[in-house]
């Protein structure tokens, strides 16, 4: 049944309604939570160390249940694992036993799809982030940079409506973290990939105003929303050193201050 | 026979690649090297590898104190995925030890050589540990350019399917 | 080894109870013990391939069950919070208890249960096994389960993989090396108890399964010494072959299942490392092992994620606990209350101290001996690593294996108080001298060349660098070894040899002569569970504090 709100405006992709997550009986760490994400949004959380981020991004993938509230994906309340999304970890979090082409093709195979359209699909998956050659290759034979690469061709080879990435460029050297940076942006842009809604978590807010449509910054203990800044009157490329990212850049450290 | 092959610099290809593509943004396409770590917070030790690879691929040029990308680094820099490999792949095999082993591959009846020719190799003229790296640092240039694979199951190296 | 871990005392207790109850439970079954007349072995050599094959199915049979209830029990226990409380102290229980002490009431239970056919038999011999190989499998499935990446089991989760592909993919893989590493202690332990149950004549009635082992001890008895070296070399034979032909390939191939990061995961023992070089093992783990490997992976993964997803066998395994307990109960105030005191029982706080003393002489002996030669082994740098895979390799022959040579000693005259030491000090030896030299391997060169600077040579550097580089590991071997000389308390205090039984006071020989001279259950009952007492007591007071302390004080920052 649509409601006549949902008529005016097109349903939010995700809703989380008064998420609350807590640790033993009494500890809340997070929340409570309001907050929405459009279709093809590039939304960025961030906010001081241990305020509960990740544990947001991990009740938006559906790996943790929130102790209260509701996670709505495209209007239905979630209630196992979000299929719908997909997740990029910062320590990369692949199989070390599994070749690279294993690896991508991984949430392929637990969704059921045949050996060959398997492989397929992850092929192009893998020459779209620029990894072609290292199929057989076992993570353990790759850079850091690689690994990453990795993760992100195995999280978009799902081709879930949303991609979650948490901290995914902060364990990479600055060179390589760049190249990904623009490599992710690209693919957002890029006709090919079905994902167009992405939930980025990082420390950096210069990651994150060069990025995203939109910044929420949380606050800590317990974690929960004190901002939000819209980004989209920021035009792209934004090269760090333009003056309206620098002043952007600016007014978001002096609000985290 | 060691002597011939040139050791590589190990540094992983994807910062060469990340170093072009910084280069190609700079106003002038020039740097200076020294001031080159500082912009990208790195110290310059850790750098060294990655220019230096660069270098031996004749991607940039390093002249008095300044980087600089070569008509060919430019190029790449430029190219979109497919294209970029093509040329990595051609820069490669102007390497000494990646065309040694390309060549070893292309010769041997079934495609395919055994990584231990090349370890034992190498061995002579590096400590293992060094032989060891090496290899990979090779392994992980050729695949980029897809210059040659390796299976790890069998240690043996295999020319990608074209 | 898997490190001890910290258990309650109350479910110490239970279990202790529950002990009772299969005690009890068994000596039912015992009633319908019948003499089984066991026919003469056939002592010609030529036979020596198809007896050994005989005690390889039964060791290869409780192999396959150990790995298989060690997988389930220990996912179960990574996994649940309530089914880690009771899996856990049982686990720590069952590996300080002496299995050889139930194996009488085994036999008597399967005896009866199959009415005294061989078949019986033959499920004793490798339940006894399984009991010996599953503890430590179990222990190391769970903690590499609990050290898995937190990332890791969350992408797990995140992609979907449940059920067969969760086993396949994350579960199997990330188990493989602790699974292997473990398997060598397993199959160490099983060869011991295999030939153990072949060699003992059990009760009343002599029962003999044909098999290696027991072809090992008649020819003993009867002193056919021909044979008892043949016997001897096939046994050796076929561990050291083992070795080389199946564990060390299974390493090699198990590389690609270590993590990168890995801490105190079991790195690739250094045996594989050193077979790794030999073209042969390496195209034999290639051409044969991998890929069975991989098959066996995938045969598992399908088994276990059938049924591993209900949760119905976690609930059984709640309830037979205290159901048990309340049997225990019941059946000993019936054996204690309802019969009058059996005289031999005032023996027993003796006969326990007796073996007691036996058992820290042997564990004080060990580490004496080990300490040096494990220094001197990692000095000289020509044979260290030559030298770790034949102690590797010797470690595993099984310490049954010497046991003839004490009956040939006995007969020479030592007294019967050295045997028993003495024999008890062939498996203990191993556990200790194994650990202290890893440990002793480990110490970085830096440290060695820091000494060296300050002047820390011959026995400062020995004591200043080498003993508390070397204690963690040395207690940890210590703590094996003293419950593996419980063990041999129980074979050694009391040998029926050349149809001579020669024994020595002790809570072993009492254990033995109640269960097969007098069938006395009262005095089974009593030196068994005060025995057990006796380890549990001992483990919690002393070995536990003991091994935190030094844990806590000498831990190498990596
Ligand atoms: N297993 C746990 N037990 C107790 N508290 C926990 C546990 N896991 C997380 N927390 C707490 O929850 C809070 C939020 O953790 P979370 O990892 O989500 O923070 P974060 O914002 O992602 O931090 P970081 O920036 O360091 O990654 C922290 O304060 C942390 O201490
Ligand atoms: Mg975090």
């Amino acid at each position: 049944m649509a409601s006549p709100a949902s008529v005016a405006a097109p349903a939010a992709l995700l809703r989380l309604e008064g998420v609350e997550q807590f640790y033993g009986q009494k500890i809340r760490i997070l929340g409570p939570i309001d907050l929405e994400m459009r279709e093809a949004e590039f939304l960025s959380l961030v906010g001081p160390s241990g305020c509960g981020k990740s544990t947001l991004l991990r009740i938006v993938a559906g790996v943790l249940t929130p102790t209260v509230g509701t996670v709505r994906m495209g209007g239905r309340p979630l209630k196992d694992v979000n299929t719908r999304a997909a997740m990029v970890f910062q320590s990369f979090a692949l199989f070390p036993w599994l070749k690279v082409v294993d690896n991508v093709a991984v949430g392929l195979e637990s969704r059921g799809l045949p050996p060959r359209e398997r492989l397929k699909k992850a092929q192009k998956y893998i020459d779209l982030v620029g990894l072609s050659g290292y199929e057989r290759a076992y993570p353990r034979e790759l850079s850091r940079g690689m690994k990453q690469l990795v993760g992100l061709a195995r999280a978009l080879a799902v081709e879930p409506e949303l991609l979650c990435m948490d901290e995914p460029f902060s364990a990479l050297d600055v060179l390589t973290a760049r190249t990904m940076r623009e490599l992710v942006l690209d693919l957002w842009a890029s006709p090919v990939v079905m994902t167009k809604s992405i939930l980025l978590v990082t420390h950096s807010i210069e990651e994150a105003v060069a990025m995203s449509d939109r910044v929420v910054v949380l606050k800590a203990n317990p974690g929960r929303i004190a901002d939000e800044v819209d980004l989209r009157g920021l035009p792209r490329p934004r090269r760090p050193d333009l003056p309206q990212v620098r002043e952007t850049v600016d007014r978001m450290y002096a609000l985290l201050a | 026979m060691a002597e011939t092959l040139q050791p590589l610099p190990h540094a992983p290809i994807g910062m060469v690649l990340g170093l072009l593509e910084h280069l190609k943004d700079t106003p002038g396409g020039k740097e200076d090297l020294y001031k080159l770590g500082g912009p990208l917070g790195y110290e310059l030790d850790d750098l060294l590898p990655v220019t230096e690879a660069a270098k031996r691929l004749g991607l940039v040029r390093i002249a008095a104190g300044d980087i600089e990308l070569t008509a060919e680094g430019r190029a790449l820099a430029a190219a979109e995925e497919p294209e970029r490999k093509q040329r990595m792949g051609r820069c490669l095999r102007k390497l000494s030890l990646i065309a040694e082993i390309r060549r070893a591959v292309e010769r041997a009846a079934g495609g395919r050589a055994s990584r231990t020719l090349f370890l034992e190799r190498l061995q002579e003229g590096f400590s293992e540990a060094e032989a060891e790296r090496q290899l990979s640092t090779a392994l992980d240039w050729a695949r980029y350019g897809e210059v040659f694979d390796f299976d790890p199951d069998a240690e043996e190296f295999f020319l990608p399917p074209a | 080894m898997a490190s001890r871990r910290p258990a309650s005392y109350s479910v110490d207790l239970g279990l202790i109870f529950l002990i009772g109850a299969v005690v009890v439970g068994l000596h039912l079954g015992r009633s319908s013990l019948r003499p089984y007349d066991a026919p003469e072995l056939d002592p010609r050599p030529a036979l020596l391939p198809l007896y050994l094959l005989y005690s390889l199915a039964r060791l290869a049979v409780a192999y396959l069950l150990a790995v298989g209830l060690a997988l389930v029990t220990g996912q179960l226990a990574a996994r649940s919070p309530f089914a880690r409380r009771l899996i856990l102290p049982t686990l720590d229980v069952l590996q300080s208890v002496p299995i050889l002490g139930f194996f009488p009431l085994a036999v008597g239970f399967f005896i009866g249960i199959f009415h005294g056919s061989a078949l019986g038999v033959e499920m004793a011999a490798v339940f006894l096994i399984f009991t010996s190989m599953f503890w430590n499998l179990a222990f190391g499935v769970y903690e590499s389960l609990i050290t898995l990446p937190e990332e890791l089991a969350l992408a797990a989760g995140q992609f979907g993989l449940r059920g067969s592909l969760r086993w396949t993919r994350l579960i199997l893989p990330a188990v493989v090396p602790s699974l292997l590493y473990n398997s060598l202690v397993s199959w160490a332990n099983g060869w011991y108890f295999l030939i153990a149950s072949e060699i003992i004549a059990v009760g009343p009635a002599r029962y003999t399964l044909p098999g290696l082992g027991s072809y090992l001890a008649q020819a003993v008895t009867v002193g056919r010494n021909h044979e008892t070296v043949l016997a001897l070399g096939v046994l050796i034979a076929t561990t050291v072959g083992m070795h080389l032909l199946l564990w060390g390939p299974l390493q090699i191939w198990a590389e690609r299942f270590h993590f990168e990061e890995s801490g105190d995961r079991p790195r690739t023992p250094r045996m594989a490392r050193v077979l790794g070089r030999s073209r042969l093992v390496r195209w034999l783990t290639r051409t044969v092992v991998a890929p069975a490997g991989q098959e066996a992976i995938a045969a598992a993964g399908k088994l276990l994620g059938m049924w591993g997803a209900s949760g119905w066998w976690g609930g059984a395994f709640a309830l037979l606990l205290p159901a048990s307990l309340l049997v225990a109960v019941f059946k000993l105030y019936g054996l204690f209350v309802s019969r009058p005191a059996s005289p031999e029982l005032a023996g027993i706080p003796v006969d326990l101290l007796l073996s007691l003393v036996r058992v820290a002489l042997g564990v004080v002996v060990s580490a004496a001996v080990s300490i040096p030669l494990a220094w001197a082994l990692a000095r000289s740098t020509r044979v260290r690593g030559a030298a770790m895979a034949v102690i590797q390799i010797l470690a595993s022959i099984p310490a049954t294996a010497f046991f003839p040579l004490i009956v040939i000693l006995l007969r020479w005259g030592i007294g019967m108080n050295a045997a028993a030491v003495l024999l008890a000090l062939t498996t203990m030896f191993w556990y200790v001298l194994f650990n202290v030299a890893g440990a002793a391997y480990a110490i970085p060169k830096q440290m060695d060349e820091a000494a060296l600077g300050l002047g820390l040579r011959g026995r400062r550097y020995l004591r200043r660098v080498f003993v508390p580089a070397v204690l963690p590991s040395l207690i940890t071997g210590c703590v094996t070894a003293w419950g593996a000389g419980w063990n041999a308390m129980i074979l050694c205090e009391y040998l029926e040899a050349g149809r001579r039984v020669y024994q020595v006071r002790g809570i072993g020989a009492t254990l033995d002569r109640a269960t097969y001279v007098t069938g006395d259950m009262q005095v089974v009952a009593a030196s068994l569970a005060s025995m057990v007492l006796l380890i549990i007591l001992v483990n919690r007071s002393v070995w536990d504090p003991v091994y935190r302390r030094v844990a806590e004080r000498y831990k190498m920052e990596a």
